[in-house]
């Protein structure tokens, strides 16, 4: 994901939600933009005009039966619901939320959900190499340079790096040993 | 602006080490000795020769390694570059080994035959990890002393090993994120032991890297701009 990731902060205390600004922003390496929802009422509208990939909210301040007409309401949207926990709450309210972040929780691990809840999925999606893409890993276990496997398999030195680039990605694998073990145990060569 | 760390130098250090686990490592790395007692952090770390906010400073960044845990102080570079070579030692010379003896000794219980090449991965991650620490110690600490001392006289600057500070973690987690996904291996206790192990040290690595990234060199680079 290149563009910024858009989250939404619905909590009435001044002190938590700007403490909480704060903290996301110096999140450096996760860019994101960050919308303050002052008015409760205002929440349809921001989930259908902003559409924020990810929603923080009160509990106590959203109440109990809201939530499942928010998310029924607005399926397609892909939003997911973060619980900003600062008091003891109901499990079973707590439940209905993707994740939930304690006031108490470290810069750590709130950067750790909020990107698990980005990422996950879009790596699930495309798991797989392509045929194209597993001869071009072929060609780097045999310890082709780019131009070579360009010119093995007809195509430009550009196209060869961009399915290098793809295939790093799927398979989060970064160095051509990796790629080889990887190779291996999918039987895309012999040993 | 002055932030507080979660410890302070007149708590004991036995509930430091109780309750971070972690601070095992980093007390072997620091060479203070066990036997803490009723002493407090400031008590140990003076009778080790160790600055105390320096090492509190390591101890909060080691419990969360964000850039914001780096609270301005003046870190006494001797007390780090010692840390930052044990740490070193530790890698390289103990911890890696071992999980190598280890990998080996889980891989041979199985019955496939494409072990001597995860095993040569290995061999090349070791190789790799030390390259990446002899550069440190042979030209960064080095250069951090000299430019404590007054005396650093060559061109090099902080900013050119932060350009070129790899993550040495990413090739170990890999190796393990490629065993757990595709090696069909079967389970046993020294399989299961030694992937928790990989685990645990790629964790280590990459705080030993955040510390370097996010504590030596924007405190190298300010002493940097006002020795210029």
């Amino acid at each position: 994901m290149n563009r910024k990731i858009r989250i939404a902060i619905a909590e009435p205390s001044l002190i938590i939600r700007t403490g909480l600004m704060s903290v996301l922003k110096r999140m450096t390496s996760l860019p994101m933009d960050i919308y303050e929802l002052l008015e409760l009422s205002n929440i349809e509208l921001l989930l259908i005009k902003y559409k924020p990939d990810i929603l923080i909210i009160n509990p106590v301040y959203l109440g109990n039966a809201t939530l499942e007409t928010l998310k029924h309401n607005h399926k397609l949207a892909n939003t997911k619901y973060v619980a900003l926990q600062s008091s003891m709450l109901n499990i079973q309210l707590l439940k209905q939320y993707d994740r939930i972040i304690n006031i108490t929780f470290s810069a750590e691990q709130i950067k750790e959900i909020l990107s698990k809840l980005v990422f996950t999925k879009e790596q699930t999606d495309s798991f797989d190499l392509s045929a194209r893409e597993k001869d071009i890993v072929v060609a780097i276990t045999e310890g082709l340079t780019n131009k070579e496997i360009a010119t093995k398999l007809h195509i430009s030195i550009n196209t060869v790096m961009t399915h290098r680039k793809n295939i790093s990605a799927k398979l989060n694998i970064h160095s051509p040993a990796g790629l080889i073990l990887y190779a291996i145990a999918n039987k895309l060569i012999e040993v | 602006m002055y932030k507080t760390t979660k410890y302070f130098p007149q708590d004991l250090m036995s509930d430091l080490i109780i309750e971070n686990p972690l601070m095992l490592n980093l007390l072997s790395r620091f060479a203070m000795p066990l036997g803490v007692g009723q002493k407090t952090i400031r008590q140990c770390c003076e009778e080790n020769n160790v600055d105390t906010d320096t090492f509190l400073q390591i101890v909060t960044l080691t419990i969360d390694p964000s850039e914001e845990n780096v609270v301005n102080t003046a870190l006494h570079f001797p007390s780090v570059l010692r840390f930052l070579e044990n740490s070193h030692k530790y890698f390289a010379e103990f911890r890696l080994p071992f999980i190598k003896a280890n990998l080996e000794k889980a891989l041979k219980e199985q019955p496939l035959d494409i072990n001597k090449f995860i095993l040569a991965y290995f061999d090349e991650y070791l190789v790799e990890v030390k390259k990446h620490f002899d550069y440190e110690e042979r030209k960064v600490f080095p250069y951090i002393t000299a430019l404590i001392n007054n005396t650093a006289t060559d061109k090099y600057k902080i900013s050119t090993f932060s350009r070129h500070h790899d993550h040495i973690e990413i090739k170990l987690m890999e190796l393990k994120n490629i065993i757990i996904k595709y090696y069909n291996l079967k389970t046993s206790y020294e399989l299961s032991d030694v992937l928790g192990s990989i685990f645990i040290t790629a964790n280590d690595l990459q705080r030993h890297n955040e510390l370097e990234n996010h504590l030596l060199v924007p405190t190298v680079s300010e002493i940097e701009h006002k020795k210029r």
